[in-house]
Order: structure tokens, then sequence, then C-alpha cells
């Protein structure tokens, strides 16, 4: 696994993916090692977090082994991803983005969170 | 230009990938710009049982693993990107992939085929939350639940017999008075006792809330109209060949997939097909490697000929 995405699980969930956004944004790739979508998913959020570590936290999650979360996320089709920003998350969809169109998708929403941090301030 | 290849092969299924084993066993130094899912329709398959070779059948992701390896043990160059866009109609053939640009004097076009939806009314709206089209991928998500398969052919009833590992109850229905599967796959699913077949029957709508709750369904003898409840929606009836990103470079019929005499050669020198992008007749893996392996031959003898 990448350095930069860490295995997150039931147990670390809400620290580290909902309570974490609050500090930093947090991308999170719920995967299985059944699903080869997921498998062609994973070196391109690998190659992504690489690149983008500094303005943003990511993490994996295996959908076999968290049913809880899986569950009440009502996670029904997998490669899922979603985003969380400020504690809440703020996008979520499913299926496998080409590199460069998942990070101008994490670009927009970093910088459309940072307008509305700036409107508010 | 001294960044001229000899050959690029769009997509990575069997049509694809064993016209790379071909390609580079001639010596052609081939590129395969092999999408940013590779592998093709049989990445999502379970057990491929009539596969010559395989005496005890193959997962299809093994398959296309082993034939992966095969073409690049030989030279092939593999990127898993998607072509952006291409020029055909010219001497030397270009093939974008984002802001890069490969050259090649010949191409094989064999993108295969994506899921066919059925174009009613909730489906869209429930993506992902009930209705999908990888019953491998999101089947495990259905544990205890009830599901239903549409579609009458062999990935139908495959898929339903595999949703049965998880579900408690799968309805497979189909708008014919028949399913048009393979006699043996046929058999498997009617002794099943979790399976419940419904033919004469179209889906109308997908119903639910946050997620799929029914189905609204149409007996096409009968005319009646009812609901069927269930938690998911598994669509399996065909697909549409991958041709959107040509352009119309190359003809196509009037349900979009190429049409290529002797299923090989397209309208353009140099330009030529393999698999289900071209056949909407037989669509076995083994047909399609078939094609790849008549593609790359006739692309080694065309390029001798310059």
């Amino acid at each position: 696994m990448s350095e930069h995405v860490k295995e997150a699980t039931d147990a670390t969930f809400q620290e580290w993916v909902v309570e974490g956004s609050k500090n930093k944004p947090v991308f999170i790739d719920f995967w299985a090692v059944w699903c080869k979508p997921c498998v062609a998913f994973t070196p391109i959020v690998d190659e992504v977090a690489s690149e983008m570590s500094n303005e943003m936290s990511f993490f994996k999650m295996d959908a076999d082994a968290n049913q809880d979360t899986i569950q009440s996320l009502e996670i029904m089709a997998i490669p899922t991803y979603m985003i969380y920003m400020n504690g809440e998350m703020v996008y979520r969809d499913a299926g496998v983005l080409p590199k460069e169109d998942l990070k101008q998708l994490l670009k927009d929403l970093i910088s459309a969170d940072e307008q509305e941090l700036a409107a508010t301030a | 230009m001294d960044n001229v290849r000899e050959i690029i092969i769009i997509g990575s299924g069997p049509a694809g990938l064993t016209a790379a084993v071909y390609a580079a066993r001639a010596r052609l130094n081939p590129l395969v710009i092999a999408g940013t899912v590779w592998g093709g329709q049989l990445m999502t398959t379970t057990l491929v049982e009539n596969y010559p070779g395989f005496p005890e059948g193959i997962d299809g992701p093994d398959l296309m693993e082993n034939i992966r390896k095969q073409a690049e043990n030989f030279g092939t160059e593999i990127i898993n990107e998607d072509v952006t866009k291409i020029l055909l109609n010219q001497e030397i053939k270009e093939v974008h992939v984002g802001s890069k640009v490969y050259y090649a004097k010949s191409v094989i076009v064999a993108t295969g085929a994506s899921p066919r939806m059925l174009s009613i009314p909730g489906e869209q709206e429930f993506w992902t939350k009930g209705v999908s089209s990888c019953a491998t991928c999101d089947g495990a998500f259905f544990r205890n639940k009830v599901v239903v398969v549409v579609g009458g052919g062999d990935s139908a009833v495959e898929e339903a017999t595999f949703l049965t590992r998880f579900a408690t109850k799968v309805y497979l229905i189909h708008r014919r008075d028949e399913l048009r599967a393979s006699k043996i796959m046929q058999e498997r699913l009617f002794g099943n006792e979790k399976v419940e077949v419904i033919l004469n029957t179209e889906i109308k709508e997908v119903l639910g809330t946050t997620k799929v709750t029914a189905l609204k369904l149409f007996n096409n003898v009968t005319n009646e109209e009812s609901e069927l409840p269930t938690d998911g929606l598994f669509l399996a009836i065909g697909h549409i060949p991958n041709t959107a990103f040509l352009d119309e470079q190359l003809e196509l019929n009037p349900e979009k997939y190429l049409i290529a005499d002797h299923g090989v050669y397209t309208g353009i020198d140099g330009v030529f097909v393999a698999g289900d992008v071209e056949d909407h007749i037989y669509r076995q893996a083994i047909t399609a490697a078939g094609a790849g392996c008549k593609a790359a031959i006739t692309a080694e003898r065309w390029l001798q000929s310059l």
C-alpha cells in the first residue's frame, strides 16, 4: 500500500475520517479484493495521494472487513469514494475515475471549500 | 518523426491482448492502451467454463491476468489509461491520451462493449443504490436480501446463479417467453431453489426512497402491471459497443458496431478491428481472442507490404 493512503477500519473511521476532516480534507475509497474495478482504482488513488498529500488525507477501507461502516453509509456498490470536509461528507460517487479527473475533482472541492471559508471569515 | 510505432492496440480484453501476443512475437513492439479499467468484460465475470484448455474452468480475471502476462513476456508495453481522441484518416495515426500523443503506422481497435442500460425511470437515480451492472463487485452487499437480475442470456443466468451465494431470493426477469442462455447454464439455474424465473415481463420503473425498494413490472402477455419488492436490480441485458471515441471516422452499423470486411479490415488503410466492438453475433472470449489473432497477423502483413 502507498505510504500516503492509510487503511481505515470500523474502529478508526469516526476519528480519522469524520473528525480528521475538521483539520484537513479527507478522501476515502471503499474497496474489496474481489472487485476488479476496485483493484484497478487502487494505483490511481495511490498516485493522486502521493501528489496531493499536503492538501488532503487519503484513506481506504476494506468493504468486506468493516460491515458496520458499510451498512451505516448504505454502501451498495464499490468502488465507492467519499470526500469529507469540516466533519461532513461533501461528495460521494461510485466507479473508477481516471487519475486526472480525480485530481481535478479534489482540487475543485478544496478550492470551493476555501472560498466558502473566506466568505464566512 | 522517430517516435512512430509500428502498431498501437486500443483495448485490453481477450481481443486486444491476444493481438498484443501476436504483434509482440512478430517484433512489432506493440503499445496497448488498456483503459483505466483494463481487462474487459471478463474482469467482472466468475468462472469461464468454455474457454478451451481449462478443463476445470478458469476465473475470468485470472484468464485475463494470464493473457496480459503472456503479452508482456514477449515485450508488449501496456498503459492503463483511456484514449481521449484519435486521428485515423492519415498516414501516421495519432492516439491521444489526455495531453500525451502516441503515433503509429497501424492501429487495432479492440475496445469491446459496455453494459447496456434499461433506460427506464429510476434507473439513474438509484444507480449504485441498489442498481448495478456488476454482480461480482456488488453482490456481497446483498447478503440475506432479495435481488432481481434482468436479462435472458448467459450473463444474466450466470449473475443470477452467482447472486444466490448472498441473496435469500433471486428473481430472473426476462421480456421474452424463453431464455437465450446455453442449456447447461439454464439447467443449473432451474435446479437452484433460491431462483425464480419470471418470463414475458418488462421492468418499467425502479422504485425507492434512498435506495431501491421495488420494481414496477409489466406482463407483456396479460398486459397486467404489478410491483415486486426487491433490494437490488442487476442489469444483464447485453452490451453496447465502445465506438463513440472514434468520432465517426470508421463506418458503423445502426447499432454502432464497427463494420469490417472479413471482421478485420476497416475503410482506412492500416486500421484494423477485433472483438466485440465489431462482432455483434458471437461475442465470446474465444471468438474475441481469435479475432485479435487475425487482426494482428493482418496488420503484420500490411506493415510488411509498406
